[in-house]
């Protein structure tokens, strides 16, 4: 088994590698120099070359490009991202403090997700082309075709205009953090994003149980005597080997959404620092988060493989 | 001894029926008959038409600012009001579509034409050729499109063809699997061992035996793709990394009106778009699904 | 009174009568179907396909394919009629009283669960109360019956760790667990090898001998019905047409469709004349030397090797029977020939030709000199492709200069040759049937008048009836045509009928060549003569007789 994923995780160093150098080589291409945007208006002439020179170098953009590189990768290693442009904070430190409200977020919505997703796909399946099936997979293609932005808005003027029942944004109302109030909070962002990913999920969930119940043991376990029941249940562990791998590979996609949901609802998770940055032309943060997302894709990666190797015995017996 | 042989020996080696009929002009039938489907098409054929005509339906330039008429409701002069700087949202929303329609089908057929090529040639030569592709597919499955272009936009600036380019850089694992697949599978059919056995030439096995193979398939991939590209580019507008203002898209539209009092208070301002975007996305994937289901129809039934 | 010795049978099957409903309407499946079983009896259902045989097995376990009803008839089960039974007591029934063994052993089990759990599983759906370790032990106990060597070491094991004819074994095991009345086998040895094939048939027979347990076995093969059954319900189109007991009906059918069926059945005659040894002195129009076909899996693991050093030659305007179970290599064999499988050693000259050599567009242009036939008649023609097309296809890739009526004229020509109607150009495949789509696959393979055809096995995925019509129409263009052929085939009877000579093969090398009848019929290597003992006779009297020496060889 490690033998066989010891190319994958070569790999997917080697691709990490590539991607660092990409991201590198893009920023000192970049158009514009961001140095421009941080100097106070008020200075001119000398002093604001002056200004310039400094900041070029506290940030090391003052050495030969190679160099630059070098240190920029060996900062890498040891979890130094550099320095925002706007802040002047330390990247890390920026990324990590936005990591728990995404996650809390991510988390919460894709276990709600899967919680509605696994039962709705499967009744979807078992009762296809009934109202019940027609029902589920209209609201599921409603929920990918009308843009989560849309439906928040939407949220926002119903439960927070019109009703006033729910908080519009952010995490806590202010002067209060107790768990009631962050959940408030959450009903609208985690309900959202868990509806877009439970859309998604059915559809594997319905299109694989119909497929595995259309295979010759379904019928072998009911011509033993046993119930739909448990022909079903042969089936969906059939169908969820495959939705696991799914689910892994996923994650980095449902991060998208849950930007989107950030920005909307405020929520002040990595999103809305990724959005923040965009504004500002902060390339240090820039960079940072697109290494943080390829690092997640390939992590994701590389657990859809484990996965597919431990729980499907014909692959983790195959010699 | 041969006159044997004219009568089948047998009643049951009677052939089930003999309308004349390709198979592709049959899926086609079964499409026609699908309502959901036609009605996509229609939706998307109106939706279409409306942007590509928007120069000569639009009553407003859709830039044209007219502070003194600013946020108006929808009106007999402004059938969906006007906006923050009184530029009328009809006319934008035409022009918005335009800009969304165009990312979307671009993007789409870019990323069918490169999917298709890296799947059929992955598929065909099979060995280490696969391997390299299948892996880049399958990390290049889970890459976060919006983030990613968020960076991008962020580093070198967000603009209309970087938009196309980086959705369909992004986009194409799916159809290239696809076609992967349906490309292996034909492969082992007899029809094209027979091909080559009998002496054809690689790019006649290519055009009459593989490409009327992949074909359907990809053309359910590009429908579902341009409903993902148009998404992709509203979600992106939406959050500033897409299409900049002042020009309109459906994206950017919903972004100018994130304030509460417009949201709680100026509807036309939000609605429209986000309806539009939604019944365009929903018909590219009625469209998908009905010529899914004509190609396969054991598959619904 | 006298009616009192005869043994009640647990199955009596009344006047059953079954419907599908389709999109272009109800389609009658099954019209009054009558027979019985009787304890310790097995009962062959023969037809062909389309017959309802199969669906005839499924009404009896209710366990019928959406859409498909029950509209008439009774299904008596020890007095009580299943077609009208409740759910919840058909379920009762199903596999502890009334047992199926499917066909495809490849897909009946889970593939993810082990075996011994999925057969303990069909013991404890109707033991709910017993404790694990008895339905294991019960398990392996059932395992070891059907002959599974260290039943309780490989029950742990998954379904894609045993080979085919083991799966087999398993299947019947969970079919056997709860001591059953009846067991439907519907075709339980179609997917598997000849030798594999006679070592199934004989569990089931012991089976029954032993536990007086009936078995309904339903088959196309009338080798294997003769080989098993007692008494023979032959089908077709949905009817009963005759049923008698087996010697009877193999020794004077009496209705014309049994008749047809039996007469379909290639069958060596004795009448034919020994023709004597082949004289070498002939120039060979394809001559195989010390053939080797490696297949590389990849560039870790060690290459495949399918055809290890074989040697053989087809001398011109003669038929070479290549014949050996699944794994032999011969359809390798034929890859190589045609390019479809790459030549590691050893040499292949077709005419004067040597293969081996060629690149490119010279081994391109030099298939234009031999034609090949597949097996399957469902994908070897292209569905989006007329029959016209189909056929041109070779005149396309090698006649470039042919103009477009000559080629019409061409394809005509060939559409006659096989005993199609020439009106037929513009169909396309799915409109024909499978036996006249390998016609089609046939005169695209002649229509560059080639020296050579390779057949690989073209008529097994056949109907018996059809395939002695195609059978003829192949045998017919060979001798008019005088081309030579290699054809290869599992079916040593289809072998014996067509071809001068015969090679045996067996894992990627000869065991036996000679004289096709002489092969055949009196085989001098072990392994050939299993070959031949295994594949069943439609003829029950020799096959009681071969049960009988094999036990005294015992």
């Amino acid at each position: 088994m490690l033998r066989s994923l010891l190319p994958r995780l070569l790999s997917s160093v080697a691709v990490f590698l590539l991607i660092a150098i990409g991201l590198f080589t893009l920023v000192r291409l970049a158009p514009g120099d961001p140095i421009d945007m941080m100097v106070p208006p008020e200075l001119a002439g000398a002093p604001r070359d002056a200004y310039i020179a400094s900041v070029r170098e506290r940030f090391g953009l003052d050495q030969p490009i190679v160099v630059q590189f070098w240190r920029w990768l060996g900062g890498l290693m040891t979890g130094d991202l550099g320095f925002s442009y706007t802040t002047g904070r330390p990247v890390g430190e920026l990324l990590a403090g936005r990591l728990g409200p995404t996650a809390l977020l991510m988390g919460s919505a894709l276990f709600i997700g899967l919680v509605i997703a696994v039962p709705a796909g499967v009744i979807a399946a078992v009762r296809r082309n009934t109202i019940a099936d027609y029902t589920i997979s209209s609201v599921s293609v409603l929920a990918i075709a009308v843009p989560s932005f849309f439906l928040g808005m939407l949220a926002i003027y119903t439960f927070a205009v019109k009703l006033q029942v729910l908080p519009s944004s952010g995490m806590h109302s202010t002067g209060r953090d107790d768990l009631g109030d962050l959940l408030l909070h959450m009903i609208m962002p985690v309900g959202l994003l868990a509806l877009a990913n439970a859309a998604n999920f059915i559809r594997y969930v319905r299109s694989g149980v119909l497929e595995e119940l259309e295979k010759d043991y379904v019928r072998t376990i009911i011509a033993k005597g046993g119930t739909r029941t448990r022909a079903l249940r042969h089936a969906l562990r059939n169908s969820l080997m495959s939705l696991i791998t799914v689910l892994a590979m996923t994650i980095p996609i449902a991060l998208s959404g849950a930007v989107v949901l950030e920005q909307i609802f405020s929520w002040p998770g990595m999103g809305q620092l990724a959005i923040d940055a965009l504004g500002n032309r902060d390339y240090p943060v820039l960079i940072g988060f697109g290494l943080y997302i390829a690092v997640l894709v390939l992590i994701c990666n590389l657990i859809a493989d484990l996965s597919y190797t431990i729980i499907d015995p014909r692959v983790r017996t195959a010699r | 001894m041969t006159d044997h042989g004219h009568s089948p020996a047998s009643t049951v080696d009677v052939a089930p029926t003999s309308q004349e009929s390709s198979p592709d002009k049959l899926a086609w039938r079964r499409f026609l008959k699908n309502p959901v489907a036609v009605i996509g098409v229609l939706a998307l054929l109106i939706t279409v038409l409306a942007s590509v005509l928007a120069p000569v339906i639009s009553p407003y330039p859709p830039n044209a600012i007219d502070l003194g008429n600013v946020r108006q409701p929808p009106s007999a002069d402004h059938l969906l009001g006007t906006d923050s700087t009184g530029r009328d949202v009809f006319s934008r929303l035409l022009a918005g579509g335009q800009i969304s329609l165009m990312v979307g089908f671009l993007a789409a057929l870019m990323a069918v034409a490169i999917g298709t090529l890296a799947g059929v040639v992955a598929g065909w030569f099979g060995g280490i050729v696969d391997g390299i592709i299948s892996r880049i597919i399958d990390i290049m499955l889970s890459v976060p499109a919006v983030l990613v272009i968020i960076v991008l936009a962020g580093v070198i600036g967000p603009s209309v063809p970087m938009l196309v380019v980086v959705i369909a850089g992004l986009a194409w694992p799916t159809p290239a699997r696809i076609a992967r697949g349906v490309v292996l599978s034909l492969r082992e059919e007899e029809f094209v061992q027979a091909a080559r056995a009998l002496g054809s030439r690689t790019g006649f096995i290519i055009f009459r035996h593989l490409v009327p193979g992949v074909l359907p398939p990809i053309v359910v991939s590009a429908t579902l793709l341009v409903a993902e590209a148009v998404l992709l580019e509203s979600s992106l507008s939406f959050l500033g990394a897409g299409v900049q203002p002042p020009e309109s898209s459906w994206g950017n539209m919903l972004n100018e009106a994130q304030s509460l009092t417009v949201l709680s208070s100026m509807p036309w301002l939000w609605v429209p778009a986000g309806l539009m975007i939604a019944v365009t996305v929903l018909s590219a994937m009625a469209v998908g699904d009905g010529v899914r289901d004509a190609i396969d129809p054991r598959k619904n039934n | 009174m006298t009616k009192q010795t005869a043994p009640t049978p647990p199955l009596a099957v009344h006047d059953l009568t079954l419907d599908i409903s389709t999109p272009q309407g109800k389609v009658r499946i099954l019209e009054d179907v009558a027979f019985e079983v009787r304890p310790g009896e097995i009962v062959g259902i023969v037809g062909e396909s389309g017959s309802g045989k199969s669906m005839t097995a499924l009404s009896v376990l209710r366990i019928l394919p959406a859409g498909a009803r029950i509209v008439g008839g009774r299904i008596e089960f020890e007095g009580v009629d299943l077609a009208t039974l409740s759910s919840g007591r058909m379920r009762r029934i199903r596999g502890r009283r009334i047992a199926m063994v499917f066909q495809d052993h490849m897909t009946t089990l889970d593939p993810v669960i082990s075996i011994g759990a999925q057969i303990e599983e069909a013991y404890r759906i109707h033991h709910p109360r017993v404790p694990r370790a008895k339905a294991r032990e019960k398990m392996v106990e059932t395992l070891e019956l059907v002959g599974v060597p260290d039943a309780a070491d490989r029950s742990k094991q998954y379904p894609h760790q045993w080979s085919g004819g083991m799966r087999q074994r398993a299947v019947i095991a969970m079919a056997l667990i709860n001591d059953p009345d009846l067991i439907i086998a519907d075709e339980p040895t179609t997917a598997l090898d000849v030798t594999i094939q006679a070592e199934i048939l004989a569990v089931l027979r012991e089976l029954r001998d032993r536990r007086s347990l009936a078995i309904m076995l339903i088959t196309h093969d009338m080798g294997v019905i003769a080989d098993m059954a007692d008494r023979i319900v032959v089908m077709k189109e949905g009817k009963v047409v005759e049923m008698a007991e087996a010697h009877a009906l193999f020794s004077s059918p009496e209705h014309p469709y049994t008749r047809k069926l039996l007469d379909a059945v290639p069958q060596p005659s004795d009448a034919t004349p020994e023709r004597g040894r082949v004289e070498e002195a002939e120039p060979a129009a394809l001559q195989v030397s010390d053939l080797v076909v490696e297949y590389h899996r990849s560039w870790r693991r060690q290459g495949v090797r399918a055809v290890d050093g074989v040697s053989f030659s087809v001398p011109a305007g003669q038929v070479l029977g290549l014949v050996g179970e699944s794994g032999s290599g011969k359809s390798t064999i034929g890859k190589a020939i045609v390019g479809l499988a790459p030549i590691t050693a050893g040499s292949i000259r077709v005419g004067d030709v040597e293969l081996k050599a060629l690149r490119g567009g010279q081994a391109r242009a030099a298939r234009e000199r031999f034609g090949m036939v597949f097996q399957d008649p469902a994908s070897s023609l292209n569905p989006r492709m007329t029959i016209g097309e189909c056929i041109a296809e070779p005149l396309v890739a090698h006649r470039r200069t042919m103009s477009r009526t000559a080629r019409h004229a061409r394809v005509v020509e060939l559409l006659e040759q096989v005993q199609l109607p020439a009106a037929w150009t513009t169909r396309f495949p799915h409109e024909l049937s499978g036996g006249q789509r390998q016609r089609v696959g046939i005169a695209r393979a002649l229509a560059l008048d080639p020296e050579l055809l390779i057949a690989d096995e073209p008529t097994s995925a056949l109907d018996v009836s059809v395939q002695a019509a195609v059978l003829e129409v192949f045998q017919d263009l060979q001798q008019r045509l005088g081309f030579s052929c290699l054809f290869i085939s599992h079916d040593l009877a289809v072998v014996e009928l067509l071809s001068e000579n015969v090679v045996v093969l067996q894992q990627g090398q000869i065991v036996e060549e000679g004289n096709a009848r002489s092969v055949l019929n009196d085989p001098q290597t072990e392994y050939a003569r299993r070959l031949v003992d295994a594949a069943p006779f439609p003829d029950p009297a020799r096959q009681r007789a071969r049960h009988v020496t094999r036990i005294t060889n015992v």
